[in-house]
């Protein structure tokens, strides 16, 4: 051994260095995971929303002014974490004055669903295990819902069935799907599925909801399980593609798609069976699967190579990957490459692919190009680094692309593919955003 | 018990050193947080899909790559610091710099796959060929990459030890 290698060995032994402390390692550690996660789930839930929205327009708007609970523009609702901490709160911004209101007590806000007729949102809280419905009359926190109790417990996913009725939890941890009526902010009995349910959708005629599940331990497969969300009992358990862990359900209904980040399933619903796995090139259990609202076109981000692959619902068959650029040069930040999400405007004729970076890609779903990647500023990160945990939302008229950073929501013009001025919030760090109807 | 409960376990035993780690390999604070979450995160996935020996090189291994990866894809920019090294052995005592902080900034120039061999040679005493099985390379890479870093930080450090240096490795 050399002086020089000695002297590097000291310095790198240095037992001088500070070190940082986690109050709460798991909390950190399943966001992380989550965030690969919740993407896909505002990337997959958002379109349906805003497919159904389009199709019932008269039901949904009837409904919310006879009540006269509904206000005239949408809500947006970014959750935060305040430090590394289970804490947290939502904080509504109205996009017609785009003024940021009080923030409401929700705590750790890991996914939102919001009533199809727009009166409640649901935050999901999977470090306390609750669901915490939230008036978006008054925007105010009700009674949290018990969905679990301990440890083994993991509440990772969220959805609400197209009547507004039932809100079904996935329990990583028991195996279960858990049902909440929305009548009586009640959960209902376990249901059992397959092994490790990751992610929900629920058909656009809300009779099934499909969950894909992959098994937490062994190399066993993932699957799929249907769910009758009239008698919450479940169907047989459908293999798919291994590691699959992400779905989605085309506006027709017709076929749901399991996605492992190397593989896309088609699974018929009319007959429950798996058709041929779709082999894409990406990393398994990372990446997002969205639908085009016209449901002609699956669109996966795949990660390394990073790429948008169009996949034709009518062939099942993958056409030419659009590769991206997932953090624009000199940012830097590791959890960033993990952050990316998508989301499809109501339209169907842009994607917009959210980096880990400080910036937003624009795809034209017609040409099938990316664009002008869309720079944000400094509330979007500190210190040069990124914020892995930016989360964007799209409203049901399309116009607007709202992005939650860490010290502001800055919308985005769909119009122009320009960032309006900042929304300031209070500093924290992002979790998830959604928009009322 | 659960699988995410043993994993659980093992984060709770693990994190001080694994952020040690990401701090030797990054040389700096945050991003080692960055690259500690990122590296369990993913850890974490592949714990509820398989069984795995070794939980703690598993997550160096992530680390590791997840640096080197995004390194490799982000144009091998040099990560600059906010003081150059300077000479700790040549300055007079009114200037005296604790010679580990020289280092640690002179460390801090080497592009990220020579600084992880470095990090995973010195600080983790690796073999070469355990290097290279955990950077997914070859031996021969590993020998030149240390070789390259040696001469590069030796020529940072005080350009005048470079042949000095040079000669002392080859008589070793």
């Amino acid at each position: 051994m050399t002086d020089l290698e000695n002297r590097i060995r000291e310095a790198l032994m240095d037992s001088r260095r500070q070190l940082p402390t986690w109050p709460d390692p798991m909390h950190r550690i399943r966001r992380s995971v989550r965030r690969q996660r919740v993407r896909l789930a505002v990337a997959t839930t958002l379109p349906a929303v805003a497919v159904m929205a389009a199709a019932i327009p008269a039901v949904n708007w009837t409904l919310g002014q006879a009540s006269g609970a509904r206000p005239a523009a949408p809500t947006v609702y970014a959750a935060y974490d305040r430090g590394n901490c289970s804490c947290g709160e939502v904080i509504p911004v109205n996009t017609a004055t785009n003024k940021a209101g009080k923030p409401i007590r929700t705590g750790f806000g890991f996914q939102i669903a919001i009533r199809p007729d727009g009166k409640t949102a649901y935050v999901l809280n999977p470090s306390a295990f609750t669901v915490v419905p939230v008036s978006t009359a008054t925007n105010t926190a009700g009674k949290p819902i018990p969905v679990g109790r301990s440890g083994i417990d993991s509440p990772s996913f969220i959805a609400i069935t197209p009547d507004g009725k039932t809100v079904y939890v996935a329990n990583t941890g028991r195996h279960t799907v858990v049902p909440v009526s929305t009548a009586t902010n009640t959960a209902g009995k376990p249901i059992p599925v397959g092994s490790g349910p990751q992610a929900i959708a629920i058909t656009p005629d809300g009779k099934t909801a499909y969950v894909v599940s992959y098994p937490t331990s062994g190399n066993g497969p993932a699957t799929v399980t249907p769910i009758s969300t009239a008698t919450n009992t479940v169907g047989k358990p459908i293999r798919v593609g291994f590691g699959s862990f992400e779905i989605a359900i085309t506006p027709d209904g017709k076929t749901a798609y399991a996605y492992s980040g190397s593989t896309v399933t088609p699974v018929s619903t009319a007959t429950n069976t798996a058709g041929t796995p779709i082999h894409l090139h990406g990393n398994f259990g990372e990446g997002a699967i969205a639908i085009n609202p016209d449901g002609k076109t699956l669109y996966a981000l795949t990660i390394n190579p990073d790429t948008v692959v169009p996949v034709s619902t009518a062939t099942n068959t993958a056409g030419t990957p659009i590769r991206v650029h997932l953090l624009p040069s000199g940012i830097t930040g590791f959890a960033a490459e993990a952050a990316s999400q998508f989301t499809i405007t109501p339209d169907g004729k842009t994607a917009y692919l959210l980096t880990g970076g400080d910036s937003v890609i624009p795809i034209s779903t017609v040409t099938n190009t990316a664009g002008k990647t869309i720079q944000f500023g400094s509330d979007c990160r500190s210190q040069a680094q990124v914020h892995p945990n930016i989360s964007l939302a799209i409203t049901p008229d399309g116009k607007t692309a709202y992005v939650a950073c860490e010290s502001a929501v800055i919308p985005i013009s769909t119009a122009t593919n320009t960032p309006g001025r900042p929304i300031p919030v209070p500093l924290g760090d992002p979790d998830t955003i959604a928009i009322t109807p | 018990m659960a699988r995410e409960d043993e994993f659980a376990e093992f984060v709770a035993d693990a994190l001080p050193g694994l952020l040690r780690f990401g701090h030797v390999l990054t040389g700096n604070a945050r991003e080692a947080e960055d690259l500690v979450q990122t590296a369990l995160g993913r850890s974490l996935r592949a714990w509820r899909l398989r069984r795995i020996d070794d939980p703690r090189a598993f997550v160096r291994r992530v680390m590791v790559n997840s640096y080197a990866s995004w390194y490799r894809r982000h144009g091998g920019r040099e990560w600059l610091t906010a003081s150059p090294p300077g000479h700790a052995r040549s300055g007079d005592p009114a200037q005296y710099v604790d010679d580990r902080d020289v280092v640690w900034r002179a460390l801090q120039v080497l592009p990220a796959g020579q600084r992880a061999v470095v990090v995973l040679r010195y600080y983790e005493d690796l073999s070469e060929a355990q290097i290279a099985a955990v950077m997914g390379t070859s031996t021969g890479t590993v020998k030149s990459q240390t070789a390259r870093a040696l001469k590069r930080l030796a020529n940072v450090l005080d350009p005048a030890e470079v042949g000095r240096e040079m000669q002392q490795r080859s008589g070793t």
